[in-house]
């Protein structure tokens, strides 16, 4: 099968396995960071930790996380800055996860720390998309790490030989690949859920703030291998079209 | 306060299979009730035999005084394995927090603990059958 793309974000996540993008929907956006700020009870979020008892870090981040999921409007926008790209990337009949996560990764701090994986690999489904959505500019540390797919494939098939190692052996063996992206807010990352990522400790004096959310193509398979990552369990369809409605709705005659 | 990492598992384990965001609401739960700080969850690879994370969070050079894992069944079931695994959190001094079966694994000497961990999952898969 041979399929041409012609859009450059198309053929980058093709080629890397993942994308930046401008963000074409401001409206969206504004309301995203807007609700943030309100939230986070600061002028500026990169300078969230001058006023942080880091012990109260995570309880805040899940105040905050579960209020964002509580506003239908907040998914809505989120959706809105991603559509048109998800359309182009995995389909226009879509599942997206239940909730959208947040990270806030204030400087030196040790337990916000993702270590080196694949989504996938945590029981994913291999067709899934994650968008990362940065609400300040994020670069070094700061940031996140990927590792593109050619590489990505490279290091699974000796995934086994680490097994009693851990991950970080295999970072550090294969540093010079994994690339701490520079995005600024404005910008967006969508990657596949099967190359390498993780986080490190910030070394920066800036907090990240960011927020992620999974989508897949409504009927793409799940994880190859049986987890506890169920359709029902991780997304909610969100755009069905009505020739799958009438599918799903479609019974067998019964002969008795 | 000391610092417990979540250590979660997607594969299916004799039947048991419990979602990751479950699983880290009990283990903050657990770390809230004890009085220790939670690390966000570590999700292990759901591919057969692999605990990569699991050795990476006992590895790590970042300062972590346990882990906090949902049961005993989400570790290896393997005893040399597993004696390996504990004999390397004493030696790096972490406690390994079972939170169903309520065991905490802290100073204990390694091979009784093993035997009755072992015998704990081989009772446990003998009743659910």
């Amino acid at each position: 099968m041979v399929v041409k793309f012609k859009k450059k974000f198309q053929k980058d996540f093709l080629k890397k396995g993942y994308c930046i993008l401008k963000i074409q929907n401001i409206k969206s956006l504004s309301y995203i960071r807007n609700k943030m700020l309100k939230l986070s009870s600061c002028k500026t979020l990169d300078k969230y930790h001058n006023n942080l008892n880091p012990v109260n870090l995570n309880k805040n981040r899940l105040n905050i996380f579960k209020l964002i999921n509580q506003d239908k409007k907040f998914r809505q926008h989120y959706f809105n800055v991603f559509e048109t790209f998800l359309d182009d990337l995995v389909g226009n009949e879509i599942s997206m996860q239940h909730k959208i996560n947040l990270n806030i990764q204030i400087p030196n701090d040790i337990t916000s720390i993702l270590e080196m994986h694949a989504d996938s690999y945590a029981g994913e489904s291999n067709y899934e998309v994650i968008s990362w959505l940065p609400l300040v500019n994020a670069y070094k540390t700061k940031s996140m790490y990927v590792l593109d797919i050619e590489k990505s494939k490279k290091i699974e098939k000796n995934l086994s030989k680490f097994n009693q190692m851990g991950t970080d052996v295999i970072y550090n063996k294969y540093k010079k690949y994994f690339r701490f992206i520079k995005i600024n807010y404005g910008e967006a990352l969508i990657f596949s859920s099967n190359i390498l990522h993780g986080n490190k400790e910030n070394l920066t004096k800036e907090t990240r703030w960011s927020l992620n959310c999974r989508f897949k193509g409504l009927f793409a398979p799940a994880n190859k291998n049986l987890t506890s990552k169920n359709y029902s369990f991780m997304y909610e369809h969100l755009k069905v079209k009505p020739a799958t409605i009438i599918g799903l709705n479609y019974k067998n005659p019964i002969f008795k | 306060m000391k610092i417990l990492q979540g250590y979660t598992f997607t594969r299916n384990v004799e039947g048991l299979m419990i979602p990751t965001n479950i699983q880290s609401s009990i283990l903050r739960n657990y770390c809230k009730d004890i009085g220790a700080q939670y690390k966000l969850h570590l999700d292990e690879y759901c591919f057969k035999n692999c605990y990569i994370q699991l050795h990476q969070i006992i590895k790590s050079r970042l300062k972590l005084d346990g882990i906090a894992v949902c049961s005993v069944m989400f570790f290896p079931s393997e005893i040399k394995e597993l004696t390996k695994i504990f004999q390397l959190c004493k030696k790096r001094k972490i406690e390994i927090h079972f939170v169903f079966e309520n065991i905490v694994f802290k100073k204990q000497a390694i091979t009784p603990f093993v035997k009755y961990i072992n015998e704990n999952r081989q009772i446990n898969n003998i009743v659910s059958k």
